[in-house]
């Protein structure tokens, strides 16, 4: 909860706010492996669902015209007296979209939950350029915009940073219209990370529709705060601070929305509240078990590495 | 539980009001806070089953009303003033001693710290605190505040009169009411509260417990009279003494004055006196002693005069007077005897020079009698029924008296000479004996009883001179003493006498001795001449009549009229006392009624101790104040 004179004064992020340079270390040691990456991808170190001339044997299948003669395998063509090709596996990147929330409620509260959306977004970011994978960047709010296209190489961690940098405070949260225009980039399928507070003034069901219809792996980042459950932890908080007054009753403004509720914080609201946001928590853990998809509460007043740590089981992480 | 500043009904009253409007308060729609929050999905549906109203919000916070419950209704029980111990115990009354035997050094100082002690042990709404000075104050009503006592005191010093410990004693064992008409006289201290006002009934206290603290004198008599006046009431009275302290060293008191008065005058002159100075204690050889005739205007403050009022004029500046003889009868007794004073009415005043260490016996003064000469008018008839003889007797002896005048206009006589009874004066009637049984018949005012009016006038009149026997003889008939009421209207004394006593053929009376002192006494008598005149001094009974039975149905007992003597060991300071009255009855004259009662020495009481209710109440409404602050500081409290 932010005093209405104190709100929307969003703090300059800069590039060393976005490093985290012990889980850049970390990172190195950290892999994000694929069961299998889309065909028609870039050489690299994940398997393809591409055949091809990897160096692992994979399968046969009979010849064609056009096909390599040199993928014959011409034992098996002495043996029974027919032409098969020998296929082999193919390793080819993964894409990492990564989209980050910068709607105006990321950037409400101190320190702003974009800080550790983009820190986790730079972070995962490292890890996939490390392992040679391609990485967008696709920050989203009322719109996506595309800050940076899917780009690969281990010299390219600074640049994103810088690029995530100079992000500003977008508007109000619009999930559906934001995945509406990813899908429309027609982008090779891939890991799409998702970090917001997933608070879409349009509810979770919008937010469900539009992820329902991403064909990317999905992971979740959901940036919390202790306060999200419990308000009267921040009007203490503020209270003690002097920088709000010490009263329950208050008139909620949604930074996005502008929508306004009278509050009076009794026991029997702040349940009720409490009630509401577990259904919310709730649902979303249960679209992201529906859609196969990880999901990773990220306290936004905690250090992000260490939680972002939790996603990778013995350093590697299989989407 | 009483409550000292206000009843039990409006203390109720008030709490239920604190509880209404605190209710009130919860409940009143608030102006709310304007905060941003990133979403307001969550209160949105936290809001959908408590709908806002439109006037008032529900009552929010209980524990925050029972907890500003409880701080104001313990503000409000302690503007209450509980007492749990109110009504229990005896009702204290502490009477300090102001009169100026108090001056002597550390005497006032050591009374008022005893009162101080006393004070802390008893409780505050059943104790009050009397100044008894030259007139009785209140210093500290029941229920005031110990605080406020030495503020009272500060202005407050032993006064050059005589002590009003009696008088308060006396007056509060009856109620403290019933003798604000009869000479009590009780003015509140600046900021007291009178002790009656505003509180209970106290003819309920059923024990009254009186402490003097000082050497004031109670005497036997107002012991008495107070304790007569406390039964009265249907109360228990018991009275004790804190002393002040040990007599002080003569050398530390000096010389004073010890005893002033004035005496008809020796040389026979009705209209002077003398007067009579003693001074004693140490040095009293070497003080210079300075007699002047002032206005009674002028008397000394605490002073206060019975005699008559001081006059509207401006006063007259003071006469020094001179030719008093001193007589030195030991280096610390000196007497000075100031003769043939003109008794006008002034005022008196002694002063010994230099100063010493108590000035308060330096300074003494006298209200002189007003004595002017009798007017006597003898009536026309009496030539005739008399006779020529007699009269010319009757005009010698009233010549010869120096405190008659004879005047021929009847209408500005005091006393007229007449042959009938019919004189709307003070008339001394010859009647005939055969219209008068008694030879000698008094006239005194309706409701007195004759046979007390005869006793008094025996003295009085001097008939004890007359030769009865030989008068009896010569008349050849018994001769009687009677004593009759007069008419309301009419005159209220009147003498009637045989004429036959003064027939020169038939008794020889007129050339009697008797006979002189028989008219002037009588002319006396009927003009109610003052016989008494002021005198006091240490060490003796102070002098006193028996008030005339013709001036007053209640009879009362007049002291002297005389200024301020000290006493060198028991510091008796007397001044112009003004009349101690009793309701009912006659104060015997005899001298065991001035003796000092013995009044038992105070016993250590054990008041309430420790901290009253008021200190508690404000000690656990400041621990919930402190508690309510930490709670609110830990966010367990809007």
């Amino acid at each position: 909860m932010i005093e209405a004179s104190q709100a929307f004064v969003s703090p300059e992020l800069t590039r060393a706010d976005l490093f985290d340079t012990a889980f850049l270390e970390a990172a190195e040691r950290l892999r994000l492996v694929a069961r299998r990456v889309a065909p028609r991808g870039r050489f690299a170190d994940q398997r393809s669902r591409d055949r091809g001339a990897g160096l692992e044997f994979q399968d046969y299948r009979p010849y064609v015209a056009g096909d390599d003669m040199r993928a014959i395998d011409w034992t098996v063509y002495q043996r029974l007296g027919r032409v098969f090709l020998r296929l082999f596996e193919e390793h080819e990147d993964l894409p990492l979209y990564l989209l980050p929330d910068v709607s105006r409620s990321a950037w409400l509260e101190r320190p702003p939950r974009a800080r550790a959306g983009l820190r986790a977004a730079l972070a995962l970011a490292a890890v996939s350029l490390g392992q040679h994978d391609s990485v967008g960047i696709f920050p989203f709010a009322e719109d996506l915009t595309v800050l940076q296209r899917p780009t690969s190489g281990k010299g390219r961690l600074m640049e994103l940073a810088s690029r995530m940098a100079t992000l500003t405070p977008g508007g109000a949260t619009d999930v559906r219209k934001a995945m509406q225009r990813f899908r429309a980039l027609g982008l090779r399928e891939g890991l799409c990370v998702v970090i917001s507070d997933f608070f879409d003034p349009a509810g979770l069901s919008a937010i469900e529709d539009a992820l329902r219809g991403v064909r990317h792996k999905l992971l979740l980042v959901q940036l919390v705060r202790a306060s999200d459950r419990d308000p009267s932890l921040a009007r203490r908080a503020a209270a003690t601070s002097g920088r709000a007054g010490s009263g329950d009753d208050l008139r909620v403004i949604d930074c996005e929305s502008r929508a306004v509720h009278d509050v009076s914080l009794t026991a029997d609201v702040l349940a009720r509240y409490r009630a509401a946001y577990d259904r919310f928590n709730e649902g979303l853990a249960a679209f992201a078990r529906s859609r196969n998809a990880g999901l990773l509460a990220l306290d936004c007043d905690a250090d992000v590495a260490p939680q972002l740590a939790q996603l990778f089981e013995n350093g590697r992480r299989e989407v | 539980m009483t409550f000292t500043t206000m009843t039990g009904g409006a203390v109720a009253l008030g709490l239920a009001a604190l509880a209404l409007a605190l209710y009130l308060l919860q409940r009143i729609r608030v102006r709310h806070e304007e905060v941003f929050v990133v979403t307001t999905l969550f209160w949105r549906e936290a809001l959908e089953e408590s709908r806002a109203r439109t006037l008032v919000e529900r009552f929010r916070h209980p524990l925050a009303y029972a907890l500003a419950l409880l701080l104001g209704g313990l503000l409000w029980f302690a503007a209450a003033g509980p007492d749990h111990a109110r009504e229990a115990g005896p009702r204290h009354v502490l009477l300090l001693d102001g009169s100026a035997g108090m001056a002597l050094p550390g005497r006032f100082a050591a009374a008022t710290a005893a009162l101080e002690r006393e004070l802390e042990a008893l409780p505050r709404d059943r104790t009050e605190v009397l100044w008894c000075g030259a007139d009785v104050s209140t210093l500290l009503a029941p229920g005031e505040d110990r605080a406020l006592l030495r503020a009272r005191l500060a202005g407050h010093a032993p006064e050059a009169a005589p002590a009003s410990v009696e008088r308060a004693l006396v007056a509060r064992a009856g109620g403290g009411a019933g003798f604000v008409g009869s000479g009590y006289v009780e003015r509140a201290a600046s900021g007291a509260r009178r002790a009656d006002a505003g509180q209970a009934p106290r003819q309920s206290d059923a024990q009254l417990r009186c402490v003097v603290f000082g050497d004031a004198p109670v005497r036997a008599a107002a012991y008495t009279l107070a304790l007569d006046a406390a039964r009265g009431a249907g109360r228990e009275l018991n009275v004790a003494r804190a002393q002040a302290g040990a007599p002080a060293a003569p050398e530390a008191v000096g010389s004073g004055v010890t005893a002033l008065g004035v005496s008809p005058s020796a040389s026979g002159a009705w209209t002077t006196v003398d007067v009579l100075v003693a001074v004693r204690g140490v040095g009293a050889a070497e003080r210079q002693v300075a007699l002047t005739l002032a206005d009674p205007s002028a008397l000394p403050a605490g002073a206060a005069s019975a005699g008559p009022s001081a006059a509207a004029a401006p006063a007259p500046p003071p006469d020094t007077l001179a030719g008093a003889v001193r007589t030195v009868l030991a280096p610390d007794h000196v007497e000075l005897l100031l003769r043939d004073v003109p008794a006008n009415g002034r005022m008196l005043q002694v002063a010994l020079t230099p100063s010493d260490a108590l000035a308060a016996d330096d300074v003494a003064s006298v209200l002189l009698p007003e004595r002017p000469r009798i007017r006597v008018a003898l009536a026309a008839d009496l030539a005739a029924a008399i006779g020529g003889e007699a009269l010319e007797a009757l005009r010698s002896a009233l010549a010869a008296d120096s405190a008659v005048e004879v005047v021929p206009d009847r209408a500005n006589a005091n006393v007229v000479f007449t042959a009938t009874a019919d004189a709307a004066q003070p008339a001394l009637v010859f009647a005939s004996a055969a219209d008068q049984v008694e030879a000698i018949l008094l006239g005194h005012a309706p409701g007195l009883d004759s046979r007390d009016v005869i006793a008094r006038a025996l003295g009085e009149l001097g008939l004890d001179r007359l030769d009865a026997a030989t008068l009896a003889a010569e008349l050849g008939r018994e001769l009687a003493v009677g004593a009759a009421p007069l008419a309301a209207a009419g005159p209220a004394r009147r003498v009637s006498l045989w004429r036959e006593l003064v027939a020169p053929g038939v008794t020889g009376f007129l050339e009697e001795r008797a006979f002189p002192l028989l008219i002037g006494r009588a002319v006396r008598w009927l003009a109610e001449a003052p016989s008494v005149t002021p005198y006091v001094a240490v060490g003796r009974t102070v002098p006193h009549r028996i008030a005339d039975v013709a001036s007053a149905v209640t009879a009362s007992v007049e002291l002297a009229e005389v200024a301020r003597v000290a006493d060198r060991g028991a510091s008796l300071l007397l001044g112009a006392l003004p009349p101690l009255a009793q309701p009912a009855g006659v104060l015997a004259p005899d001298a065991d009624a001035y003796a000092p009662a013995g009044l038992p020495p105070v016993t250590a009481s054990e008041g309430p101790g420790g901290w009253r209710a008021l200190t508690w109440l404000l000690l656990v409404a400041l621990v919930l104040t402190c508690a309510e602050w930490a709670l609110f500081q830990r966010g367990r409290m809007p």
